[in-house]
């Protein structure tokens, strides 16, 4: 099916899965902030930043194929944006490499930039997913104060998609099988209208027997779960080692030099 | 929209301006939503996410699908709309990595608040005062109307902010035009999707909508077809003058093309000064990497040795990760999918 592939690493365990889920996405989310500060010139700059999610996916045992094929499949859009760079930025920017040197235009190295900083940012979001369970991970956004009723809602969303994905893919199957041969445009108009609008009658539906059900059970607002994140001395060396490294790699550059 | 097009300031700012927007829109939920309703509100998300997977086969092979703001907007009211859209959105960028971490804040404050916001102004303003009794032919023209408003609408914002940010080198009114080109085809298909799911609902559930429909006149009157086209025709013209009052920009972008057909040389010729500094430049730091104007260039060692650097690192952590994980008790604790 194709939605069981999405977080299917998430319930998997390794060192990387076992870290607090608090600390990764703190961790992913400077990693993000800082690559996404790089200027737009930068390239070879770049590279050493891989390291983080790398490490992290490699450690948690997610196939890289996956990674890439992933990457692939939420790429269209930057592809768009960055393709168009060397078209219109012809700034000429030297560069050397070792004795020799040629100009190029910015605009190449601006899309190569927004293509690496694609590729680094989108894996390190990758990494903090596929290792974190959703559940753990609504929990850790709950702990950094975001709104009780927000993250309820996300939790219902995410418990609900797939089985909504497949009561669609049912409809789709019916709308499909009485369809077969050309049919007039209205028709398939008013085949999709229907679907969507017995689907949104449905899910009304569904949406008041869940409320129903909670109440008759006692829900009184709150969520209470039996995994409680705790923060342990791998998880607090992961937090300072990713963030000084992250940090020297932006910062750092002129000292090494 | 992913996060390399933005710069941090341009994210942060809309960061800001989507939570207060969801502040503002959940205190007016609050008055006729009540807060034990939001499992409902989570469910909806997901019912959008499944609607999105409903294709709408056009011509040939070519399809579209619901985006579902305006739509949820209609039935929900924009305030709910909004705080669904919301929740989809974070859960798109955080399941399925569409749309970056920090790009959330525009993605939520385009898709989730303006779309919404902007949909529902259109849809009521051509629905008119009037809350009971409307014409069917009304109520699908203004569904029409409110999709294509609001998707236009939510496009419009991704060039202004990718502007802001600097990040993107197309000059903004190319861009801008090109990005409500394409939306206005796709709010096209959303609105006559939203007209449907509409038809749907006034005749088999009339009840879940918040307008009531004259009865005996549920059926889509060959007016309300002509309005809606016309409707659409009026965006694109709009659209299309806009353009064209842009060609000579387009004109202007050619010849230069054709002056930077060398552009090493094109460059240096016109900048006899940045000639004089460059030279200057190659004699005191003899192997620059990158020298863009005005910038001390880093000495081209440590770029390369950063590139073999950190892939050689990378090929140690792998293996490193490959012993590690090795060595791991085999079919343990974890595996469950």
């Amino acid at each position: 099916m194709h939605h069981a592939y999405i977080d299917r690493f998430a319930t998997a365990d390794s060192p990387v899965h076992r870290l607090d889920p608090r600390v990764k996405l703190v961790v992913v989310l400077a990693f993000t902030v800082l690559v996404v500060s790089v200027p737009k010139y930068e390239v070879a700059a770049l590279f050493p930043y891989a390291l983080l999610p790398f490490s992290l996916l490699v450690f948690g045992g997610i196939p890289l194929g996956f990674v890439a094929k992933h990457l692939l499949l939420v790429s269209p859009f930057v592809v768009f944006v960055a393709v168009f760079n060397p078209l219109y930025d012809a700034e000429p920017v030297l560069v050397r490499l070792g004795a020799g040197g040629y100009w190029v235009r910015g605009g190449v190295l601006s899309c190569a930039n927004i293509c690496g900083k694609f590729v680094l940012t989108v894996s390190a979001l990758v990494a903090l997913v596929s290792t974190t369970r959703f559940s753990d991970l609504l929990q850790a956004l709950a702990w950094f104060r975001l709104p009780r009723l927000f993250v309820l809602e996300l939790s219902f969303l995410y418990r609900y998609l797939f089985l909504l994905i497949e009561q669609v893919l049912r409809l789709k199957r019916a709308r499909d099988s009485r369809g077969v041969g050309g049919v007039r445009l209205g028709w398939r108009l008013r085949a999709t209208g229907g679907i969507i609008g017995n689907l949104f009658v449905r899910t009304l539906e569904r949406g008041e027997r869940i409320y129903a059900a909670m109440v008759a059970r006692g829900f009184d607002g709150a969520v209470r779960t039996l995994r409680q994140p705790r923060l342990r001395g791998v998880d607090a060396a992961f937090l300072v080692g990713a963030l000084l490294f992250v940090a020297a790699v932006r910062f750092g550059g002129p000292l090494v030099r | 929209m992913p996060n390399e097009v933005l710069s941090p300031q341009v994210a942060g700012g809309f960061i800001a301006a989507g939570v207060v927007g969801l502040g503002l829109a959940t205190l007016r939920a609050r008055r006729t939503f009540h807060d034990s309703r939001v499992p409902m509100m989570g469910v909806m998300g997901a019912f959008v996410f499944a609607a999105q997977m409903v294709n709408f086969q056009i011509l040939g092979g070519s399809s579209g699908h619901l985006g579902g703001g305006v739509l949820l907007a209609i039935l929900l009211g924009p305030h709910v709309a909004a705080l669904v859209m919301a929740a989809i959105l974070t859960v798109q960028c955080l399941i399925f990595n569409d749309g970056g971490l920090l790009a959330l804040g525009c993605n939520v404050f385009n898709m989730g608040l303006l779309a919404p916001y902007v949909g529902y102004a259109v849809y009521r303003a051509v629905l008119g005062r009037r809350a009971e009794g409307t014409s069917a032919g009304r109520l699908y023209v203004a569904s029409f109307a409110g999709a294509l408003a609001g998707v236009t609408a939510g496009a419009a914002a991704v060039p202004v902010q990718i502007a802001l940010s600097g990040m993107s080198a197309v000059p903004f009114p190319t861009f801008f035009v090109v990005m409500v080109g394409v939306h206005l085809l796709i709010g096209a298909v959303e609105g006559v999707i939203t007209f449907a799911v509409v038809l749907y609902l006034v005749q088999v559930r009339p009840d879940v909508l918040d307008v009531a429909v004259t009865t005996g006149r549920e059926r889509v009157s060959r007016g309300a077809v002509a309005v809606s086209v016309a409707i659409f025709a009026l965006f694109v013209g709009g659209l299309v003058s806009l353009a064209a009052s842009e060609l000579p920009d387009g004109l202007e972008w050619l010849t230069e093309e054709k002056a930077y057909a060398k552009p090493a040389q094109a460059a240096h010729a016109r900048h006899p000064v940045m000639e004089e500094v460059s030279g200057w430049r190659e004699r005191t730091a003899p192997l620059p990497d990158y020298s863009v104007r005005g910038q001390e260039p880093p000495p081209y060692w440590t770029s390369v040795a950063g590139v073999v650097g950190t892939l050689a690192t990378l090929g140690v952590v792998y293996v490193l990760a490959v012993v590690v994980r090795r060595r791991q008790p085999a079919g343990g604790s974890g595996e469950v999918g």
